[in-house]
């Protein structure tokens, strides 16, 4: 790994943040930036400029299909993960036509969530 | 959010009608509705008299009466006539209707019940006889009505039990997804060691909340298929992949019981057409009940079966059996039979019902039967493809 790798969470509920956070931390990543809403994540992916960013979709604000495209907007090449609680297909169709990179359903066991992120996180770092 | 306080929470059941009873009578003769009138009147009965089925039709399309007595042998349209007709206009297909005949015509009776006709009088008409009849159509006919309006309004009442019920299992899921996975975190000491009691408490909190999780899953489940908002996510796969995976998933707490657990695949090709989270769920169910059932030092088999068209798994206990007379708890909503978990383990007995909705949903059957040697097997039948549901 060249640098350290730093991550933007955005969701509204906050034991949602912690949890995720505690993901990010184990797989390495040095820095987790917690936002409440969607509005809140483009401004702190401005400032920040983090390598991964995951967004809850229904949050108050600006939910986070909205946010998708602003901070897309900033950087087309921004990764994005999905967060959703349902994995029906209309979502995860939702997610890819927005321009996610990837989705992940909050109800999947941790470890399967951890792998997701840590493909993820091998494949930016392969790029990098 | 306050709770409203002037809505009541259960719909006011309707009240009996008390009001005074309306009967139509039909008859082309003058004599008769005299007499009927009179007994009726007697009777304080309100009532409206027809001198043929014509002019009565032509009244029921706008008033619908609590009792209809007619003539059978009048002019132009007859009783019979008269009364498949009205059978057909709405709100008056059970409206009770009761035939006047002469000894005469006693052999059209049979005609008259086919034509929905509810009972008949004899002429020459006696007031006791009259009155004894209409009441007990009139008490009949409004009992029947009530009920119906009651069903109406306990289906409504159910209906939204069910939204209740996804909309709270919905709002549950993600805070539980949470508590799971931080004291899953706290578990594996990465935040420092935790001493014998700490990790004997974190461990409760991993195994209430993964029991909660599966259950709030359940009845989300239900209230979806209930609700008619569950829909297939339907991808070809072999049905074996899932199988192992439940041995993975369930091999700790069947290991805590000395359960052994094997996986037994007799399919050359176990590939089928289903949803992986649903038929997941169906085995996780049957798996983790067979654990929760099965005494110590006792087995639990997974069986992969297949035919050219269908999949089967079966999965096989060594427990006590299922009691005969409570095959029928089963698959039932919330049915418990009376054999309880052998380690303390809780149940909602929402599980195999769910089971069988997920099944169902694939075009396929569950179905559960004792071993002869001990213990029961549960079947799972899985259609290879899915045709249009």
């Amino acid at each position: 790994m060249n640098r350290e790798l730093t991550a933007l969470i955005a969701d509204d509920e906050a034991h949602m943040r912690t949890f995720m956070k505690l993901l990010l931390q184990d797989l390495g990543i040095a820095k987790v930036y917690l936002m409440q809403n969607g509005m809140d994540a483009i401004d702190a992916y401005r400032e920040y400029q983090p390598d991964i960013v995951l967004l809850d979709i229904n949050m108050n604000v600006m939910n986070g299909f909205d946010a998708l495209r602003g901070i897309k907007e900033i950087n087309p090449d921004t990764i994005v993960i999905m967060m959703t609680a349902v994995s029906t297909r209309d979502a995860v169709e939702d997610c890819s036509r927005n321009g996610a990179s990837y989705y992940i359903l909050k109800t999947q066991p941790p470890d399967e969530i951890k792998a997701h992120l840590s493909e993820v996180i091998d494949k930016i770092c392969a790029s990098a | 959010m306050p709770v409203q306080q002037s809505q009541s929470i259960l719909d006011p059941v309707e009240e009996v009608e008390t009001q005074r009873s309306r009967i139509f009578v039909v008859d082309d003769d003058p004599l008769v509705q005299k007499l009927t009138s009179k007994i009726l009147q007697r009777d304080d009965m309100e009532f409206e008299c027809f001198d043929s089925a014509n002019s009565a039709l032509e009244r029921l399309e706008e008033s619908v009466p609590d009792l209809i007595l007619s003539d059978i042998m009048m002019p132009g349209i007859d009783g019979i006539e008269f009364c498949q007709k009205l059978r057909q206009m709405p709100g008056l297909e059970e409206v009770p209707v009761i035939f006047f005949t002469g000894l005469s015509d006693m052999d059209s009776l049979a005609r008259a019940y086919d034509a929905g006709a509810s009972d008949y009088i004899v002429k020459p008409l006696r007031q006791v006889e009259l009155l004894s009849r209409a009441h007990h159509h009139i008490d009949d006919y409004r009992r029947k009505q009530e009920a119906k309006s009651r069903i109406v309004s306990l289906n409504k009442q159910n209906e939204s039990k069910t939204k209740f019920l996804g909309v709270a299992s919905h709002d549950l899921r993600n805070p539980l997804v949470s508590i799971r996975g931080i004291s899953q975190y706290l578990e594996t000491e990465k935040f420092g060691p935790l001493n014998e009691g700490q990790r004997e408490l974190v461990h409760t909190i991993v195994e209430a909340s993964e029991g909660m999780l599966s259950l709030v899953e359940d009845l989300l489940d239900v209230s979806m298929f209930e609700t008619g908002q569950m829909r297939l996510n339907l991808k070809r796969q072999p049905l074996e992949a899932l199988v192992d995976q439940a041995v993975n998933l369930h091999s700790a707490a069947a290991g805590a019981k000395r359960i052994a657990l094997q996986k037994e695949s007799k399919a050359d090709d176990s590939e089928g057409e289903f949803d992986r989270k649903l038929v997941s769920r169906v085995i996780d169910n049957l798996v983790s009940n067979a654990i929760k059932f099965s005494p110590s030092e006792t087995t639990v088999r997974l069986v992969v079966e297949s035919d050219v068209d269908r999949l089967y798994l079966k999965v096989e206990d060594e427990g006590p059996g299922i009691p005969d007379d409570e095959f029928d708890k089963l698959f039932k909503e919330f049915g418990r039979t009376s054999n309880l978990p052998t380690g303390g383990e809780s149940s909602s007995g929402i599980g195999l019902y769910v089971c069988q909705r997920i099944a169902h949903s694939h075009g396929g059957e569950i179905s559960a039967e004792n071993r002869s040697s001990k213990g029961t097997r549960f079947t799972v039948a899985l259609n290879r493809k899915i045709t249009d549901e």
